[in-house]
């Protein structure tokens, strides 16, 4: 360990404790921001994060931190890290969108899309918990006109 | 370096944030999406069906999937004395995976006559495709969302027209370009359409100096490039014509190396928003040159000897930046730098023995042609 390694204290909505090395944590442009505007005197709490969510956010930070890894590994782990539960997904965009990172934010959008291109409008409504708000001769006239995009 | 987790058990919870991801991350997922899914997400709620028929939205999406290319394919059959004409889209096929191509409907309806080969172009612009059939069906369409539009057909008296045209995002507008000679004695004159005006006018003759004598027009960011030669001298010099669709105005020539010329007959096409330039000598040498606007320079792309009935149409550029080509009469073929030869791309999904009669690149959007 180099004496000249600075370390962060990040700490989770659920008040759990992350050190973390500081040229990692500045992958979050929110960090980056409040190390430069030096107002990190001890701990940075990260109120819309919990600690499950920062532990895999840190594994994906470490991961692309590391020095000599090959193109084709890091592609490898992508895939692996995206292939979590849908209420993980949604944490993890909100953190990525807290901590403003946007190579997570636009790899788990990126896997959200996948998951849903597929899916019905109902399927949808329920993903996302949205109410539909056609009536239903309204929702017939606009499922006939696009007929083809339900084949 | 490792981290260090400092577990407190005493605040111990494993619930997620329950509220809901922010309305711009949901616009961005979307905009991730295919056209097929977003018209079919159009019946999720009305701010979902807005969102779809929203201009930022449309060119949010189609900047998200500029690079993702399809090829709008028609091949042609003729049998029992008739033409038979299937359409087709697909990816844009590498040469380390096949593409199948899926059949799609025209919008135009073509009088399949056994008596004349029928004149029909197509082109693509901001995933909008016009298709012209002779001078009296035009119809500009979105092969992805099947929306179209008839454009009224253009000022009579004149048949023959080479056609060509462009979105313009500055004036939201697209224009059609129309090459046509003049009844009386052969002369070309330019009209040109709006679609906001939705009319055509005339906009005067080729520059009077200037022959035309290419057998298309070639649309490259705006700019219409047509093969011409000129007096000088008592020699007649090839040179390219230039007009800017946007402003409708000509403007400098664009001029080629003499070198370049001797004795080759040149071919002018659209190949990944670049003007390129095809050069076959007697021996059938083919070299292709790539115009590069930022130093008004001509770059030689590359050379190849092809055997006498082959004929090679460059389309796009692989991911290796090589050329993929249609070759004549049905397939695709790439340039191999390294090795110096063709290699066959394999697409699936069309019948070999129909001739390809045109492939065009285009990218899946939601744009509406009547917008």
């Amino acid at each position: 360990m180099s004496s000249s390694t600075k370390f962060l204290t990040l700490k989770t909505c659920d008040d759990k404790k992350f050190v973390l090395d500081e040229a990692i944590a500045v992958r979050s442009q929110t960090i980056k921001n409040m190390v430069e505007d030096d107002c990190v005197s001890n701990v940075i709490p990260l109120p819309n994060v919990n600690s499950k969510t920062m532990t895999k956010v840190i594994e994906y930070w470490k991961k692309h931190s590391e020095e000599g890894v090959s193109k084709d590994v890091l592609m490898d782990f992508d895939k692996a890290f995206v292939k979590v539960h849908h209420s993980i997904l949604h944490a993890l965009i909100l953190a990525a969108n807290f901590l403003n990172d946007k190579e997570i934010l636009d790899m788990m959008c990126q896997e959200v899309a996948d998951r849903i291109k597929g899916k019905t409008p109902e399927e949808i409504r329920k993903e996302f918990d949205i109410k539909n708000d056609f009536t239903p001769e309204e929702e017939e006239e606009i499922r006939k006109e696009n007929a083809w995009a339900f084949e | 370096m490792d981290s260090i987790f400092v577990s407190n058990p005493k605040y111990r919870r494993n619930n997620y944030p329950t509220q809901n991801i922010p309305n711009d991350i949901i616009i961005d997922i979307l905009a991730e999406l295919p056209v097929k899914s977003l018209i079919r997400f159009k019946n999720v709620c009305r701010s979902w069906y807005s969102l779809v028929k929203d201009d930022k939205f449309i060119k949010q999406h189609y900047d998200t999937h500029k690079n993702c290319k399809k090829f709008f394919i028609v091949s042609t059959i003729h049998i029992k004395n008739q033409f038979d004409f299937y359409h087709y889209t697909m990816d844009v096929p590498q040469l380390d995976s096949s593409s199948k191509a899926s059949l799609i409907e025209s919008p135009v309806p073509i009088d399949e006559s056994p008596t004349v080969y029928p004149d029909i172009q197509y082109f693509s612009s901001n995933g909008i495709l016009l298709i012209t059939y002779f001078d009296d069906i035009i119809v500009m369409w979105n092969p992805t969302t099947r929306e179209s539009r008839r454009i009224p057909s253009p000022i009579q008296n004149k048949y023959g027209g080479l056609y060509n045209f462009c979105y313009f995002p500055r004036i939201d507008e697209y224009k059609i370009f129309r090459l046509v000679p003049r009844l009386v004695n052969g002369d070309m004159e330019i009209d040109i359409f709006s679609t906001k005006s939705n009319m055509w006018k005339s906009i005067g003759p080729f520059p009077p100096n200037y022959c035309f004598f290419g057998t298309s027009v070639i649309m490259v960011d705006g700019v219409i490039y047509m093969m011409a030669s000129r007096a000088e001298n008592r020699d007649r010099v090839i040179t390219i014509v230039r007009f800017c669709l946007e402003k409708e105005q000509f403007q400098d020539e664009l001029l080629l190396f003499p070198c370049m010329m001797e004795g080759r007959r040149p071919m002018l096409y659209c190949v990944g928003e670049k003007l390129c330039l095809k050069l076959v000598d007697y021996s059938q040498n083919h070299e292709f040159w790539l115009y590069m606007m930022k130093t008004n320079s001509w770059n030689k792309m590359s050379t190849m000897s092809i055997p006498p009935n082959v004929w090679l149409k460059p389309l796009s550029f692989m991911k290796d930046g090589n050329l993929m080509f249609q070759k004549y009469p049905g397939s695709f073929v790439a340039y191999n730098s390294t090795t110096h030869k063709l290699e066959q791309v394999n697409v699936t999904g069309i019948e070999t023995s129909f001739y390809l009669y045109k492939v065009v690149t285009y990218v899946e959007t939601l744009s509406s042609p009547n917008s």
